[in-house]
């Protein structure tokens, strides 16, 4: 979390390591909402959609090829505007990654 | 009548894509300068631990500490007046100008009297008001409301407020420069504080222990105002209190690093005593902070100190701005008082919040926020 002072340390970062041919992007706001937010998105869907596309855009500007997370509806939510832009930037559960080298 | 939800302003302001993105940079370079500072100095946990504890500790035994800053104050011939509510406070206001045939006074910024809307009601009473905080005093200009509790007229672009200097001070047509608007804002209020004979600020924080309280800000225009004039009136929230002198160092570090990433204000200065001649009158008020602390999920807000950084870190507050929530008190703090203060007119607010909970981790006071909300 970027507000606090303690040590950074994140727990999926770390998993994330141990995969061969992972790449970590750096964002120009390393730790912003998605702007999801359960009901938020419902009931203040234009602050919503805009704080999902800053997000987005911020992904790609760094030349990201997937974004992943271990939040389901952060993932959705993101995956949403990808589609209908036919963005090649995809999103892939961390679950995904993570078990992807099982047979 | 139709009414017009948060969400519909927000979306309002949308509307204007590229106003969002300067309105949300602008904000994130201060939390950016926030983080900088308060990762710059080690015991940055511990102070806002120390900062939460002694607020807490403060909330629980209000009414001695209040009784403590009563007695002491007087000690100091500083004159205390009690309100309940805006109508009280601002009463006990007009009453010290009438008794002292005083129509016109300056007043540097509190976001309490804006909350009691003091500025229209001494207008009314034939009482002239000036701002001088240059932020407050631009949007004043404006005809309009602060739109952020620390940096007043951060939605308007140096060029709107070049034009509204152009009408009302008579600065050059087209001429946006910052120096040479702040210049014509400084040479305007110069006169004001020479003229004015009374003077009226908010309290950051006030000391039970001596009855001393304290005014932080930039420009120095709460001090140029108390002390040329011969009356100065502070109004502050009863949840402004802090023990001892001592503490005060630990605020002083928390607040200027979360609100603005300075160390500390350019100016925290002390007042207590009237200095020969003149008057100084402290109103403390309650305005729904008693029925506030009586809340057991909502008494944790009191501790606030106004910083404002869960403002600049929200990224709902960055992309609908602060007349979205048309509340003095915007911002994720601002959407826990103001349903306080009226809850059908506030009940919107808390829905303006994705729960991300930086605001939380920002606050130098540990105030639950995202949990309240």
């Amino acid at each position: 979390m970027s507000e606090l002072t303690a040590p950074a340390f994140s727990k999926p970062v770390h998993l994330l390591n141990m995969v061969d041919d992972i790449e970590i992007i750096h964002l120009e706001r390393v730790d912003e909402c998605c702007g999801f937010g359960g009901t938020f998105c419902v009931a203040e869907e234009a602050v919503s959609v805009k704080i999902r596309k800053d997000r987005v855009a911020d992904h790609i500007l760094h030349g990201a090829e997937y974004i992943t997370d271990v939040d389901m509806s952060c993932l959705m939510h993101m995956e949403g505007l990808l589609h209908r832009d036919k963005s090649t930037l995809k999103v892939i559960h961390i679950a995904e990654i993570l078990n992807g080298g099982i047979q | 009548m139709k009414v017009i939800h948060r969400a519909e302003r927000a979306k309002v302001f949308n509307e204007d894509e590229k106003r969002v993105d300067w309105h949300d940079e602008t904000l994130w370079f201060v939390r950016h300068k926030r983080d900088i500072a308060t990762h710059g100095i080690l015991e940055w946990g511990q102070l806002r631990e120390a900062g939460s504890q002694i607020k807490n500790h403060t909330l629980s035994n209000l009414n001695q500490y209040l009784q403590d800053f009563e007695k002491n104050a007087i000690a100091n011939v500083a004159v205390i007046h009690w309100a309940a509510d805006a109508k009280e406070h601002n009463d006990i206001v007009l009453e010290l100008l009438k008794k002292n045939q005083i129509t016109d006074m300056v007043k540097s910024k509190s976001m309490l009297k804006e909350k009691c809307h003091l500025n229209p009601f001494l207008e009314k009473n034939g009482i002239g008001v000036i701002d001088s905080d240059l932020g407050e005093r631009i949007v004043q200009l404006a005809g309009e409301s602060p739109s952020h509790i620390v940096l007043p007229c951060i939605h308007k672009k140096k060029e709107e407020i070049g034009e509204l200097f152009h009408i009302h001070l008579g600065t050059p047509k087209g001429n946006a420069d910052p120096q040479l608007l702040t210049e014509a804002a400084r040479q305007s209020l110069r006169d004001t504080f020479l003229t004015r004979r009374a003077a009226l600020t908010g309290v950051n924080f006030a000391v039970a222990e001596t009855g001393e309280f304290v005014v932080c800000t930039n420009e120095g225009n709460a001090d140029m105002g108390a002390h040329l004039a011969d009356i100065h009136i502070a109004s502050m929230g009863i949840e402004k209190l802090i023990p001892k002198r001592k503490h005060l160092g630990i605020f002083l570090r928390l607040l200027t690093r979360s609100a603005t990433g300075q160390p500390i204000t350019t100016y925290s200065s002390h007042f207590a005593k009237p200095a020969t001649g003149k008057e100084l009158h402290i109103i403390l008020v309650d305005n729904g902070r008693t029925r506030q602390l009586s809340r057991p999920d909502f008494r944790n807000s009191l501790k606030c100190i106004r910083c404002s950084a869960c403002f600049n870190t929200c990224p709902v507050y960055l992309r609908s701005g602060g007349h979205s929530y048309e509340s003095v008190i915007s911002g994720p703090i601002g959407s826990i008082l103001s349903p306080n203060w009226d809850m059908k007119e506030h009940a919107d607010l808390p829905f303006a919040s994705s729960l991300c909970g930086s605001c939380s981790n920002v606050c130098p006071v540990k105030i639950d926020i995202h949990e309240q909300l």
